[in-house]
């Protein structure tokens, strides 16, 4: 069965984007606008892993990931940053909300596929 | 400084000007930086359905060829540069793929640019509006005290935009980024 994806992003282009890469490769996706939305679909969906950008109006990313996370659901799911934001200021306060990894955008198709089957097979 | 009369109406008129001059020039400096972002917006939809349905037709004609080569007497040759245009599609499809995320960070410097010029329209109203303070023969202590409240205000507002604006899109040219896995 094909594993599931959440991507969030507020720019629609790179949605489209991630969900072209991924669905290539035989992912299933499920989009959302912002943090907002992928809460909500993230309590409705078994997801395997959750790929956000930082920047996104009503719920960043980092905020998304704090409130996964107090999930029991999504204590183990692999989430990746994917993010124009590259500071290790900002990558160490993902890392402490309990990011897996960080992607600096733009990504590379392939790359991204590599990091994504490390961290969910 | 005894004995010196101030120039209020001077004072008063030149920032009546800069405010006046400034908000003219930084609405014409949204208007483009508003069209510029609506321009790239198009372009990036259109050139995403047509690399969409570009895909997909070479998909479909890949899987023809493929098809015919399993059928058909094709010799080694024509197999082969089959498999070569092959891997020549997928290698430009990620190169075009990273190229096209180029909307996403454009739009946020625009948006950031555009949040700048809010700002500073907004100091320079904030000042023109301040030179009804100002009346002829206000003392010198009056006057530094108007003076001192438009400093504060700009200072004020200069803090506002700065913890608003504090992430920023560094990028400089359209290279993949890097990956780390903590």
């Amino acid at each position: 069965m094909a594993k599931t994806i959440l991507a969030v992003d507020d720019s629609g282009s790179l949605r489209q984007m991630v969900v072209f890469s991924l669905n290539a490769a035989g992912y299933q996706v499920i989009e959302a606008v912002d943090g907002e939305d992928a809460l909500s679909k993230a309590k409705s969906n078994v997801v395997d892993l959750v790929l956000t950008d930082q920047n996104m109006p009503n719920m960043d990313g980092l905020t998304l990931i704090k409130s996964l996370r107090s999930l029991s659901s999504y204590e183990k799911v692999p989430i990746l940053m994917l993010t124009t934001e590259s500071s290790d200021e900002i990558k160490a306060l993902g890392k402490a909300a309990g990011a897996t990894g960080w992607l600096v955008k733009p990504f590379d198709p392939k790359r991204l596929l590599d990091v994504v089957q490390r961290v969910i097979g | 400084m005894a004995g010196q009369t101030i120039p209020v109406d001077e004072l008063k008129e030149l920032l009546v000007s800069l405010g006046g001059w400034g908000e003219e020039h930084l609405e014409h400096v949204e208007t483009d930086l508003n069209r510029a972002n609506g321009l790239l917006r198009e372009a990036i939809s259109m050139l995403v359905d047509g690399f969409m349905a570009i895909n997909r037709a070479a998909q479909a004609q890949q899987q023809i060829l493929l098809s015919l080569s399993s059928s058909t007497q094709l010799s080694q040759q024509h197999i082969a540069e089959v498999a070569m245009y092959s891997r020549q599609i997928e290698s430009e499809v990620n190169r075009v793929v990273t190229g096209m995320q180029f909307e996403d960070m454009t739009n946020q410097l625009l948006m950031r640019a555009l949040a700048r010029v809010g700002g500073l329209k907004m100091l320079l109203l904030a000042m023109a509006d301040q030179h009804e303070s100002l009346v002829s023969g206000h003392s010198h202590e009056d006057i530094a005290a108007i003076l001192q409240r438009m400093s504060e205000s700009l200072n004020e507002r200069r803090a506002s935009m700065h913890k608003d604006l504090q992430s920023s899109v560094n990028q400089q040219h359209m290279g993949a980024g890097d990956i780390e896995l903590f």
